[in-house]
């Protein structure tokens, strides 16, 4: 090892290896230093700065990533210089960015509402985790879905395709609201343990409810005072039954209630409730008082008793049970919102055939909601548009008998967007009515103000310019500290998601008010938006999607509208809703909470704008089945460029053009689909923004996903992974860098097979066949089927097949089973069909993983390594890039797409014969290594004198190569000691393996470093099999079960006998007698269809499977099954590596495999113990005490 | 008897110029009168503005006839071959009497060019004549560190713009162990404005293979790669022309030169047209067949360059310097230049000079004695504003500075650079925000697009000076350009992200109020930027001729014939038509 050098980093002497990069050094120490186009797999390339740091004595900041670090070198990682070329370096990669980092949707939404993540959630049917998404930020969504303002909609931007309207996201939020409201067990948050702090809250309107329910989620009793009668507020009060009825009300409320919150009405601060009190019992007060006061026509007019403010209107007709009665009168509503359209309709619905609304704009300036005017225009309100009144006329009793009028015009005002209004002189014209309903405006009500002031002689609650409360915009606390606002009351009057918002953040900061926390205030988010570049118009979208229009709500017609009635009666089918939510263009990046772009730019304040310029437009390239490059968010970091050329070996990626008009595209320009890209995903896995992605089949969900650590399950390397997780689905699979998997790899079938973990059809309990269709029965009736079965054949004719994809732990304990439970040893599995224990080699003669870089030369043996093993593949690929070993690829097949990954191609015939050819060479011409075969190997001589008397011409034919090949190939194995065989075992017969074997041994290749033998089994615990005596004459530890073994298992099984008629599973099975087939996680019929008539011949078939299939459909008995990753054990690798992993997602099925296996031990009285890790205990001992077997070292006589 | 020799210098600027006509021409004529004199090819002398050239050589006299025209030829013919009368209006050189050029051609010392415009490129015995290959032989015996020393003594430096001393480079491949190194010659010359390298390669290929080869020697390599640019047709004809002549002498090839041991081959490579190439570990990527893009160093190419493999790469003029520095000895060469830079160093001056051309002059020498001196001054007399040194990664030296001497140093604390030898000269009618604008856009469009700040950095800049040069920009522009200009040269991996801003800096250092004119006054002082000129009628000189009105593409003149015309300045697009077109100066151009 050569010496450590000194350096400084940040003044801090240090002594590190040289060689090493300052940024590895630094990350070792503990500094973040940003960087996006390094991946510690790949070689330093440098291209995005943001990783630079400051060098003394040099004038230019030097990428930290590919600088070596020198003796006596200073280095400083955090100056003010570097920070500002970094943050500069993210402004100009971010002014090239043209694309989304969230939804504008979920952008516009003021409770920032994770609109497209419960969209995709609702595509996947999972609807209570759309409304558990939704109540992250919005705890009322079954009235929001009815009655929001949707400023979502409006940026939606499937409004610009052909359809021209946006997705109906409050539709379909109403949609799974319902589902859930109706459920039987509605989405209930988890509580925090009470803190003892206690919040009183003033109004239980939105802003109200929503404070109480997250306060109360996180410990803190909120108790709302509500002057009213019921509850709600607006909500009750504001907006009529027929479009939010009450019963919907009060099932939200009751959703938040049981949360622990508690309303008391009729309490009215100021009047029977004062705030004294409140200040002496609560930690903190929350007012969501709202603006109460309505407007009336502010033109100087007397009160009169037919003139009401819309507001005093509408709650009195609530207040009254929709009870009013306006038939045969007039009535004007002026004004052109939201407010004027509830009292519009309402005042239809209270009778009146003459509604007339009088608007001073046009009808395109009106704020209402335009379904709104639609729907009012159905129900035959009229309008007047451009007039407004100008006085009003009384009759001798003070009532209000009409309006005087003026028309009015618009006029353009240059440069703004809306026109002005000016009335038109001597337009005036006279309106006469009988009530006058003013929805124009609303105040706050002071007097609760003033109540509350007179308790602080020092100061007043302060209001802002527009006379509402002047609350902290990031925390809503107000001047006096323990006083919080939000709500109508704080912005004037808005909307309910704009109150929902601002009760989520008030009660953010009033906890940690109560707590005594301190503030908080997150950094804002970085967020990439299209809109930061262009406009987004129709130009942009159009011929881009597939038409598909809008599902529109259903509405109750509009003759059976004389109530108050819901109109609106949401969407009746899950098609519709499916069909709605496919509309939903996916702007957001699956990459947002992955995105190390994003996480910078966040992190050091980078403005999108700071550089605005000109940038790249592309068209997604989406024709690969799999992959998706979206160059927009590509920053050229070439990571995906180098990721395929050092370890894929295909070279589909590469820049194309120079300067800024540099892109990444397929090699040559072919079209990706039609490239050499095999899929192996490894450049998605290392892209650091969104740029390439899989290509999603299903809705992407953008989602901060939990990493779930698990061995690989689809492959036999032992490859650490994490599952990506979001509650309990599984959305992806990333590499995890570990022990085995050193260089952070990823096997292609976890990468994009993980959606079978989400598979909807498990087998959820036991079944039998009744009448030939499966009928569901309890764990108990299941073993008593068992046993009845076993009861009725012969000990050996219960034979056993068990799946090379279970743990050791199951494994093992289905052998127990078979052995004392049932008294056989007919067990075995299809994975070892034509294998004998030759194929088992010993642990030494496999060349380990680590030692694979230490090889010079590398000869793949058959198969499709970076088909089936891809890692391994990978690995050497690697390996060849940085010229440190040759491959040759030995294939039978003609042209096949391997050969363009290796230096040299040896096409054979027959690779047994090949083999066979280049040892009766050695061994004719005497070059093998003569002193350790005579020395040491055992069979040598009969061998010797088997192999000598093959005719070498006919080998060579038989081989299909001239001799020049085979003494050429035989001259490498002397010349190279550094030679490695990789085979799959899938595409090797034994004879060939062994053969092998024999050839290691001759040429002194076996237990040498960097040197021997890769056999890569199939499944990921194929090895297991052997391991946990998934054979019939071999016991755990692959021991023959004869002599002091047999004791030993005896002893260590509390059994006294253990049968030794060693009949292997086909045997039996072919036996005339009655057969019990128990299959553990196989599907035999389809994947073995040689054994379907050995299989159907049994007299009973009990099938432990995922899901049903093939077999399950011929088996008498089913049972569930798990995945390894819910239930946690350990598999053993190719390069018989054991590794253990926890349980680390939770099974779908109230189903454990151990806990089973205990109880069928138990139901044969076998003492047995249900966790994997006492297993794990039990089985260990079993274990050969050491790696040597009795083959080691052992010629193989193949004939 | 005294030989007439005649040669016709068949560069490509002579060639340009109609040379190879003359020659044909002097082909015809000696056919029809052999014997009359020997007729030869040679290259540039580097008078480009002169072209094309025919030099005359007998015992008597020594002379150049420069801009022969057809005409003139056959003056030349009638007179000089016929009667023995020299055209003495023709003459641009002559080493007896006195003559225009004499001054151009005097004032200069040869070292790079010493064979260029005087041998046949194409023929290696007059190589030898001039004592071509006579320095391989003489180091025959030297060791590897007698040759490096050598050179160090000479104070060589890197003359592709690095200023590297060429010696050390040399010693830090040679130390490596390791039986495979490269040569590789940098001939990707790439700076707009420059063709040093052009010249030397294509009048003194065998020099520059030479000297490639005592390199060679000197680290122990055994192969070289000399990477030029395409764009070169006749430096790549001659070079192999010259590859293949060396060959069948046995001076490529194994025991060259009858040197046991000795092994050396040579190649070209050709590249592809990409600017960056020209940077060393872009260039060592494109031979390996990859996407030009620089590397991080360390690794210098001399530890690990080409495949992988030890390799030393210099430029063109360095290499043709080593056999005249050998077979001189270091210390005549060393005799030139100042303390720190020694020899001579080989200019291409173009722009708006009064001669254009290739002047070779000793290091030290003053800017202004190859400007004023050498090159006559501005063209047409014009008042000299700048001199653009070292290309798009260089900088303008204003004419108060040009005083400055040629040195590595001196050269930089102008804020330009020494470079590969551009000097592009400005004067008054050049609009230096223009300027810098043009080699921005080179540089931006030549980037590899590796780094973000190379990529993206330099189209903001481009982006905020073409904003300045159609009048849209803002005063905090100009501090916007600075910010990422530092950035930018702060934050590259390679030459040319780290000097691309350098033209902006520097013309900011020294024309800021050019800059400002544009932005505060909407105005281009030299000109030049078509959106900020504004054309007026002068009433009192307007005829009301009609022509001007005629002359416009956009009818944006009113006027009636005999009355005065008036430019309506919102249909005006500034196209100059009636600027041109008026005779009695009665357009105002601001």
């Amino acid at each position: 090892m050569s010496e450590l050098i000194n350096i400084k980093l940040n003044g801090t002497k240090l002594k590190v290896s040289p060689g090493e990069t300052i940024l590895n050094i630094c990350l070792e120490q503990g500094y973040d230093i940003p960087h996006l186009c390094h991946d510690p797999k790949l070689k330093p390339f440098s291209s995005c700065f943001v990783c630079v740091v400051e060098i003394k004595g040099f004038k230019a900041h030097q990428p930290s990533c590919s600088t070596i670090v020198q003796e006596g070198m200073e280095i400083f990682t955090d100056t003010p210089e570097v920070r500002k070329s970094r943050k500069m370096a993210l402004e100009l990669m971010l002014s090239n960015h043209y694309a989304d980092c969230l939804a504008p949707c979920t952008q516009t939404c003021p409770a920032g509402v994770d609109i497209q993540g419960y969209l995709s959630l609702t595509e996947k049917g999972l609807f209570q985790q759309a409304v558990e998404l939704i109540k992250e930020t919005n705890p009322l969504p079954a009235i929001c879905g009815r009655v929001c303002v949707r400023p979502c909609e409006d940026k939606c931007r499937r409004q610009y395709t052909e359809d021209g309207v946006p997705v109906g996201i409050d539709y379909l939020k109403r949609f799974v609201s319902d589902f859930d409201l109706v459920s039987e067990s509605p989405v209930t948050p988890k509580v925090k343990e009470s803190t003892g702090k206690k919040v009183a809250i003033i109004g239980s309107g939105p802003a109200g409810l929503t404070a109480a329910y997250y306060l109360q989620i996180e410990g803190v009793q909120a108790d709302i005072y509500e002057k009213a009668e019921g509850v709600g507020g607006w909500l009750r009060y504001g907006i009529p039954e027929y479009r939010l009825p009450n019963a919907i009300v009060d099932q939200e409320v009751a959703n938040i209630t049981k949360l622990g919150v508690q309303i008391f009405t009729n309490q009215e601060l100021g009047g029977n409730l004062q705030y004294e009190t409140l200040d002496q019992n609560y930690d903190a007060v929350f007012l969501s008082i709202g603006a109460q006061n309505g407007d009336l026509l502010g033109i100087g007019e007397k009160p009169a008793p037919n003139l009401i403010s819309g507001i005093d209107f509408l709650k009195n007709n609530a207040l009254t049970n929709n009870d009013t009665d306006l038939s045969g009168k007039r009535v004007v509503v002026v004004g052109g919102g939201n407010t004027a359209m509830d009292c519009c309709r309402s005042a239809r619905r209270c009778g009146s055939d003459d509604v007339i609304v009088l608007y001073r704009r046009t009808e395109a300036d009106m704020p209402a909601n335009p379904i709104e005017i639609h729907e009012s225009k159905l129900e035959g309100v009229q309008y007047i548009f451009l007039a407004a009144p100008v006085d009003v006329y009384y009759d001798e009793q003070g009532n209000l008998t009409g309006l005087k009028c003026i028309k009015m015009k618009a006029e353009k005002v240059p440069g703004s967007r809306r026109s002005n209004i000016v009335p038109i002189e001597g337009s005036e014209f006279d309106l006469p009515c009988d009530l006058v309903l003013p929805a124009t405006g609303q105040k706050i009500q002071y007097e609760v103000l003033d109540h509350i002031n007179q308790n602080y002689p020092d100061q007043d609650l302060q209001l802002n310019k527009w006379k509402t409360l002047d609350a902290d915009e990031s925390t809503m606390q107000m001047n006096i500290p323990k006083i919080f606002a939000a709500g109508d009351a704080v912005t004037g009057p808005t909307n309910i998601i704009q109150a929902i918002a601002g009760g989520k953040k008030a009660a953010q900061y009033l906890t940690a008010f109560v707590l005594e926390l301190p503030f908080e205030i997150p950094k804002k988010p970085f967020i990439s938006t299209k809109d930061s570049f262009t406009k987004q118009t129709k130009d942009l979208y159009l011929n881009k999607f597939e038409y598909h229009p809008k599902n529109e709500m259903p509405v109750l017609d509009a003759q059976k509208r004389a109530n108050f009635k819901e109109v609106e009666l949401g969407y009746q089918s899950v098609e519709e809703v499916q069909s709605e939510v496919a509309r939903c263009l996916e702007c957001g990046c699956v990459a947002f909470y992955d995105c190390d772009l994003q996480k910078y730019s966040t992190e050091y304040e980078a403005v999108q704008t700071h550089y605005k310029g000109d940038y790249q437009v592309f068209e997604r390239t989406t024709a690969h089945e799999k992959l998706e490059l979206d160059n927009h968010k590509c920053i050229l970091c070439g990571r995906c460029v180098r990721v395929c050329k050092e370890y894929s070996g295909n070279r589909v990626w590469e820049f194309f053009k120079r300067g800024s008009k540099t892109y990444i595209s397929v090699n040559m320009e072919y079209d990706l689909a039609a490239s050499r890209c095999d899929a192996c995903g490894l450049c998605i896995d290392t892209c650091p923004t969104g740029a390439l992605t899989e290509n999603f089949s299903f809705k992407i969900l953008p989602a901060p996903y939990k990493k779930l650590p698990v061995i690989d399950p689809f492959g036999s390397e032992g490859f650490e992974a994490d599952l990506l997780d979001y509650k309990g689905n599984i959305y992806g699979a990333t590499a995890r860098t570990g022990i085995v998997n050193h260089k952070g790899l990823i096997n292609r079938d976890l990468f994009f097979n993980y959606p079978i973990f989400n598979k909807s059809n498990r087998i959820k309990t036991p079944m039998e066949r009744v009448n030939g269709k499966l009928v569901p029965i309890t764990i108990q009736q299941a073993l008593e089927k068992i046993k009845k079965a076993v009861r009725q054949v012969d000990n050996a004719d219960n034979v056993l097949l068990v799946s090379p994809e279970m743990t050791n732990e199951a494994m093992y304990m289905v052998q127990k089973w078979a052995r004392v439970g049932l008294q056989t040893n007919s067990i075995g599995s299809p994975y070892l069909m034509n294998r004998t224990k030759a194929s088992n080699l010993d642990k030494n003669d496999i060349l380990p993983l680590q030692e694979l870089e230490g090889t010079r030369q590398i000869f793949v043996l058959g198969g499709d390594l970076p088909q089936d093993h891809p890692v391994i593949s990978h690995l050497i690929q690697n390996h060849r890039y940085f010229n440190k070993s040759e491959i040759t690829f030995i294939t039978t097949e003609q042209n096949h797409p391997y050969s363009f990954r290796t230096d040299h191609t040896l096409k054979i015939a027959d690779s047994y014969y090949f083999i066979k050819a280049v040892c009766h060479y050695l061994v004719h011409t005497e070059k093998m290594f003569g002193i350790f075969v005579n020395g040491l190997a055992k069979e040598w001589t009969p061998y010797r004198d088997a192999i000598i008397k093959y005719d070498y011409a006919q080998l060579l034919n038989k081989a299909g190569v001239e001799a020049s090949v085979i003494e050429n190939f035989a001259q490498i194995l002397i010349d190279i000691p550094e030679t490695a065989f990789i085979l799959s075992e899938k595409n090797t017969d034994e004879k060939t393996m062994t053969e092998l074997k024999n050839l290691m041994l001759l040429t002194e290749k076996q237990g040498k470093t960097f040197s021997g033998m890769v056999v890569l089994k199939p499944a990921c615990n194929t090895q297991g099999l052997f391991d946990m005596g998934i054979y019939p004459d071999y016991g755990p530890g692959f021991r023959k079960m004869e002599g002091s073994y047999l004791e030993l298992l005896k002893n260590h099984w509390h059994t006294s006998r253990l049968s030794t008629n060693f009949s292997c599973p086909g045997d039996a099975l072919q036996k005339e007698s009655p057969k019990n087939l128990f299959i553990f996680g196989l599907n035999v019929i389809h994947d073995t269809p040689e054994l379907n008539d050995m299989i159907k011949k049994s007299s009973f078939i009990c099938v432990q499977s995922l899901f049903e299939n093939e077999t399950t459909q011929i088996a008498d008995l089913v049972l569930p099954m798990n995945f390894a990753v819910e239930i946690g054990g350990s598999f053993t690798s190719s390069f018989k590596v054991a590794q253990t992993f926890q349980a680390v997602k939770k099974s779908k099925i109230d189903w454990n495999d151990y806990q089973f296996y205990a109880q069928l031990h138990q139901s044969f009285d076998i003492q047995s113990p249900k966790h994997y890790s006492e297993i794990f205990l039990e089985m260990i001992s079993l274990l050969q005490p050491s790696c040597c077997s009795d083959n080691r070292h052992c010629f193989i006589i193949n004939n | 008897m005294d030989k007439l020799i005649v040669k016709v210098g068949l560069g490509s600027c002579g060639i340009a110029a109609g040379a190879q006509k003359v020659y044909n021409r002097l082909d015809t004529y000696l056919k029809e009168n052999p014997g009359r004199f020997i007729l030869e090819k040679t290259n540039c002398i580097g008078m480009c503005y002169a072209e094309p050239l025919v030099h005359i050589e007998n015992k008597k006299n020594n002379l150049i006839y420069g801009r022969v025209s057809e005409l003139k030829l056959e003056e030349i013919i009638q007179n000089h071959f016929e009667k023995g009368h020299i055209v003495e209006d023709a003459v641009v050189y002559s080493d007896k009497h006195e003559a225009p050029e004499n001054q151009y051609i005097q004032s200069q010392v040869k070292w790079a060019m010493r064979n260029c415009g005087i041998i046949n490129p194409e023929i290696i015995d007059e190589y030898e004549a001039r004592g071509g290959y006579q320095a391989i032989l003489k180091v025959k015996n030297w060791t590897s560190d007698q040759i490096i020393n050598e050179i160090l003594k000479s104070g060589l430096r890197g003359r592709g713009g690095g200023g590297f001393p060429t010696g050390i480079k040399w010693q830090l491949a040679a130390k490596q162990v390791n039986d495979t190194k490269y040569v590789v010659c940098n001939a990707d010359e790439g700076d707009p404005g420059a063709f040093m390298d052009r010249s030397i390669l294509e009048g003194d290929p065998h020099g520059v293979i030479e000297g490639i080869i005592i390199a060679g020697k000197a680290i122990g390599a055994t192969h070289g790669v000399i990477y030029c640019r395409a764009e070169y047709p006749l430096a790549i004809k001659r070079l192999k022309l010259a590859i293949e002549q060396a060959k069948a002498k046995n001076y490529l090839g194994t025991n060259i030169f009858g040197i046991e041991g000795f092994d050396f081959d040579l190649y070209i490579k050709e590249g592809a047209g990409a600017f960056v190439c020209g940077e060393e570990t872009a260039l060592l990527a494109s031979i390996e067949g990859k996407r030009g893009m620089p590397n991080k160093r360390p690794p210098f190419p001399a530890e690990k360059g080409l495949w992988g493999f030890p390799t030393n790469i210099n430029n063109v003029e360095t290499y043709v310097n080593v056999p005249a520095i050998i077979l001189a000895g270091a210390e005549k060469y060393a005799a030139f230049g100042t303390e720190k830079a020694k020899g001579t160093k080989v200019f291409a001056v173009t722009g708006k000079i009064a001669k254009s051309g290739l002047v070779e002059v000793p290091m030290g020498t003053p800017i202004s004695t190859v400007i004023y001196d050498i090159c006559g001054g501005g063209a047409n007399g014009k008042q000299i504003k700048a001199v653009q040194l070292g290309g798009p990664s260089g900088g303008c030296i204003p004419s108060h500075l040009l005083d400055t001497i040629i040195d590595y140093d001196a050269i930089i604390a102008t804020g330009a650079i020494m470079g590969s030898g551009g000097m592009v000269v400005m004067d008054e009618t050049t609009c230096m925000v223009d300027v810098a604008k043009f080699f921005l856009t080179f540089t931006q469009s030549e980037s590899c697009g590796k780094c973000t700040f190379c990529r993206v950095g330099t189209l903001r800049m481009l982006e905020i000076l073409d904003r300045i040069t159609k009048g849209q920009g803002v005063i905090e522009d100009l501090d916007l350009l600075e910010d990422l200009a530092i950035e930018i040269k702060n934050n590259s991996l390679c030459g040319l992200g780290q000097s691309a801003p350098n033209p902006v800096l520097s013309t900011l250092k020294y024309f800021r109020e050019e800059y400002e004119a544009h932005i505060i006054q909407k105005r281009c002082p030299a000109l030049q930027c078509t959106e900020l000129i504004h054309y007026e009628v002068i009433a009192d000189k307007c005829i009301g001729c009609t022509l001007c009105k005629r002359a416009c593409p956009t009818h944006a003149i009113d006027g009636e014939v005999k009355k005065i015309h008036f430019i309506r300045q919102e249909d005006c697009i500034r196209c100059g038509a009636c600027f041109t077109k008026c005779k009695s100066d009665a357009i105002l151009r601001y």
